[in-house]
């Protein structure tokens, strides 16, 4: 990695006294052979590659929104090939069955009911649900059993929900080809006005003025209790002056926004109507992408699929949002957290330690004392207090978990800068007239880089598990952002009933953290072989 | 000998002063105070009751109040709960996060010990590949991860253990297995970890040697020469052991619902109940110092390299 000119000999051909091609070696080099030979670290790095490249690509990868809500589909099981659809139909006729069962007209075997008896006192009731459905099933095909008139008209009307609730979105609305974001606020209101069936768009444009200045008053930097007591010409005044401020085109440009806005809705609403029609004549297919032309010059591209249709391979949330997307987008988190977060550490680590190491004396005392204290503190409960205190913020986050984790590093690199400091090469810069920081950052730290970078490698899963803890502790991110500890935890309150949603969180999350570790044990193990066995 | 722990205990006065400094200021430079509620009070109310806290003086004042209570062992009022003080609420719950914590503690180094020993007795034999097994779980899987997963598997699918609850609400000793064992995992694999190499290092070491070329019984090697070598490294570990378990205690209490001290702490951060906050924090504070004290007396005890 340091080695550029042992490499330009190596390619100009240099020869020993025996005249073989001399092989140039470097730590890095021979690291990388001992790396290879670790099949568990090899593994590892495979296996963290992977997850960097899901996370990375994670918005180009097929999946569902993670923030979707989809109000229908709460809590489904994981299911390769059943639709969100059938496995609601399961659970209302598994609801159904249990209900006849304990009214009495689902009838079962003395042995069936004891079980389900006790499974009940158990808590167990996916056992319970399970058996009464195969059994209802059962007994419903072969003409036993048959639903009353009202269990059948509830079946019926979910059915029907089922096959015509549809997921719409509109995207890129444009007027004669120009996107109507681009257009003049009057402009838009005519489209808006047209759309309504309205003749003239002074009532719109009124009411958007109205809906504007409102939302400049609540935006205005006021407390309540100076709310309280202004008048009505005061807020208007204060409302001019606010979008004075603003500049007449930022101002324009919100206006639009609000026109667009609704013009969207507006659509949303036309086409789906026009929809749910074909839908119910048939004469509609899914999955349906098309540009549409909506009034006169107006385009747009629809997006609709049958929400029933829907595929969630690790099931769903207890707001109904995909899983499988939440996983992968809260990796995403949890892996930014835990790059950053570490990077920001080691940096503040790396230039406190080498100031100590290298300026030594009272410097070096005062940082020392400094560690020395803070190594004492249970510092994840300051980490708690701050983020409490300060707010749920991603950024809080970084830095409250940065300043409490420099602490090993700066003692790592204060030893090895102290260790290099007398070494040729810093004399040779020092006399030469190179300034300190320069030594220091060019000379030095390069040269102990090695030994950050594998510390590092091992710091991250470090930090993946705190931010887990703390969004554990409901400390963390906020939904609808989610992070492994935060899917975590929102799967133990409910992981009797709804296991996958504790079960596949956690096992994503482990299996990172296991390869993290095996590759950081590896690499340790490789740039420094008498560490093996070591902590 | 007297010297260095009169010399250790005044090392701890400084830390301990710093932590409460720190966590008196980071709790009052924050935005909103306890008694921002939903509905604004009127100023007069307001004013009272800042009163009765003195809240209204200067905060260098309350600081130096506050020290000076603390020092007399009086951690104030709660601003929440207005039936008790900080003291009761902290050793009415103190009492069962300590003994879930030495048991996780007691355990993860019986354990840990033991089979790092084990496991440096008979290097490569399946004793050893179980231990390392167990120990890289026990590191890369978290307590909260843990927790509910042994949970699920041994209380609700096989029901061999409570599910949660604790021994003094009359659920009996049982409900202390779970909790404990989830809390100590990682510990124990840390410590199992450690005494393994360390094992293998002093096994090899030259005064090892002598004792075995003086004839010496092996079992009297491992358990006279080699262990008290051994546990060095195992020591020094004790008192970020003992860090980590506090706060994991936190989570773990919350997953079994534990009646500990780690339920007031988050949900006084939540409310803002500064002074609660601050008294779980001294407290904590107070036992991890005392531990690292301890831990320091015994690293140097067992050291005899170690000049004090």
């Amino acid at each position: 990695m340091f080695n550029k000119k042992k490499k330009d000999e190596n390619e100009s051909g240099a020869v020993n006294e025996f005249d073989q091609v001399v092989e140039g070696n470097s730590l890095t080099k021979d690291a990388w052979k001992r790396l290879r030979k670790n099949k568990m670290a090899v593994i590892g790095l495979v296996v963290v590659c992977i997850y960097a490249f899901l996370s990375a690509f994670a918005s180009f990868l097929p999946l569902y929104a993670y923030d979707e809500i989809v109000l229908d589909h709460q809590n489904l099981p994981p299911s390769w090939n059943t639709s969100a659809g059938d496995l609601m139909m399961q659970d209302k006729l598994e609801d159904l069955y249990f209900t006849s069962w304990k009214e009495g007209r689902l009838l079962l075997t003395d042995e069936q009911d004891a079980q389900i008896r006790e499974w009940i006192e158990e808590s167990k009731t996916t056992k319970v649900w399970d058996l009464v459905y195969t059994e209802g099933q059962k007994q419903l095909a072969a003409g036993n059993f048959a639903w009353t008139a009202s269990e059948q008209k509830k079946i019926d009307k979910l059915q029907k929900e089922i096959e015509t609730e549809l997921f719409i979105t509109v995207n890129n609305v444009k007027v004669d080809g120009v996107k109507i974001e681009k257009l003049s606020s009057d402009e838009v209101a005519q489209i808006y006005a047209d759309l309504l069936g309205l003749d003239s768009t002074t009532a719109i444009l009124e009411q958007t003025q109205k809906e504007m200045r409102s939302l400049v008053q609540n935006d205005l930097d006021l407390t309540d209790d100076q709310r309280a007591v202004l008048s009505e010409e005061d807020f208007a005044k204060r409302v001019d002056e606010a979008i004075a401020d603003m500049g007449e085109e930022t101002y324009q440009q919100k206006v639009v926004d609000n026109l667009v806005g609704k013009v969207d809705a507006q659509i949303l609403r036309n086409v789906t109507k026009e929809l749910k029609a074909q839908n119910t004549e048939g004469t509609i297919s899914f999955p349906y992408d098309e540009m549409i032309t909506v009034d006169g010059n107006v385009t747009t591209e629809v997006i609709a699929t049958l929400k029933s249709n829907r595929h969630y391979l690790l099931g769903t949330d207890y707001s109904g949002r995909d899983l499988l997307a939440r996983i992968i987008y809260g990796g995403q988190i949890s892996i930014m957290i835990g790059l950053v977060g570490t990077f920001f550490s080691v940096f503040i680590g790396i230039v406190l330690g080498a100031l100590a190491g290298y300026l030594g004396g009272r410097v070096d005392y005062i940082i020392m004392r400094i560690v020395d204290v803070m190594y004492g503190l249970p510092y994840m409960l300051i980490v708690i207090i701050t983020m409490a205190i300060f707010g749920r913020s991603i950024m809080n986050l970084f830095i409250a978990l940065g300043i409490v984790s420099w602490l090993t590093i700066a003692r790592m690199v204060r030893g090895q800068i102290m260790s290099l400091k007398n070494s040729e090469y810093v004399e040779a810069a020092r006399s030469m007239g190179a300034k300190t920081w320069r030594i220091i950052f060019k000379h030095m730290i390069p040269n102990s880089l090695s030994i950050i970078i594998v510390y590092s490698t091992l710091r991250i899963p470090a930090f993946i598990m705190q931010e887990s803890f703390l969004s554990f502790l409901g400390l963390g991110v906020q939904a609808p952002v989610a992070s492994w500890g935060s899917l975590i935890s929102n799967g133990v309150s409910s992981m009797t009933i709804y296991p996958w949603r504790l079960i596949f969180p956690s096992i994503a999350m482990t299996l990172f953290l296991f390869a993290m570790n095996f590759f950081g044990d590896g690499l340790r193990d490789a740039f420094d072989p008498q560490s093996k066995n070591q902590l | 000998m007297a010297k260095y722990i009169f010399k250790r205990l005044l090392g701890m006065i400084p830390t301990l002063l710093i932590i409460i400094t720190l966590s008196f200021f980071i709790v009052r430079i924050a935005p909103g105070g306890p008694f921002d509620g939903e509905r604004a009070l009127p100023e007069a109310v307001k004013a009272n009751i800042e009163a009765k806290y003195h809240l209204d003086e200067p905060v260098l004042q309350q600081y130096g109040r506050y020290l000076f209570d603390v020092v007399r062992g009086d951690l104030g009022p709660s601003y929440k709960y207005k039936d008790n003080d900080v003291n009761y609420y902290i050793f009415t719950s103190l009492p069962n996060s300590a003994v879930l914590g030495s048991v996780a503690i007691v355990l993860a180094l019986f354990f840990g010990i033991l089979f790092g020993v084990m496991a440096a007795l008979y290097q490569n034999s399946w004793i050893d590949y179980l231990t390392m097994a167990i120990a890289v779980i026990g590191i890369s899987v978290p307590n909260f991860v843990v927790a509910p997963v042994l949970q699920l598997v041994f209380a609700m699918n096989l029901g061999w253990l409570p599910t949660s609850g604790w021994y003094t609400t009359g659920e009996g000793y049982a409900t202390i297995v779970l909790p404990a064992i989830s809390l100590s995992l990682a510990y124990f694999a840390t410590i199992a970890r450690l005494t393994r190499s360390s094992m293998l290092d002093t096994l090899r070491s030259d005064y090892i040697r002598t004792a075995k070329a003086k004839g010496m019984k092996n079992s009297t090697i491992i358990m006279k020469h080699a262990m008290k070598g051994a546990m060095l490294p195992v020591v020094s570990y004790l008192g970020p052991a003992f860090a980590g378990v506090i706060t994991g205690s936190i989570v773990i209490e919350q997953v079994f619902r534990v009646p500990g001290i780690g339920k007031f702490f988050v949900q006084s951060s939540f409310n803002r109940d500064y002074t609660l906050i601050v008294g779980v924090v001294i407290v904590f504070s107070v036992i991890l110092v005392i531990m690292n004290f301890f831990v320091d007396i015994v690293y140097a005890l067992l050291d005899p390299r170690i000049a004090y």
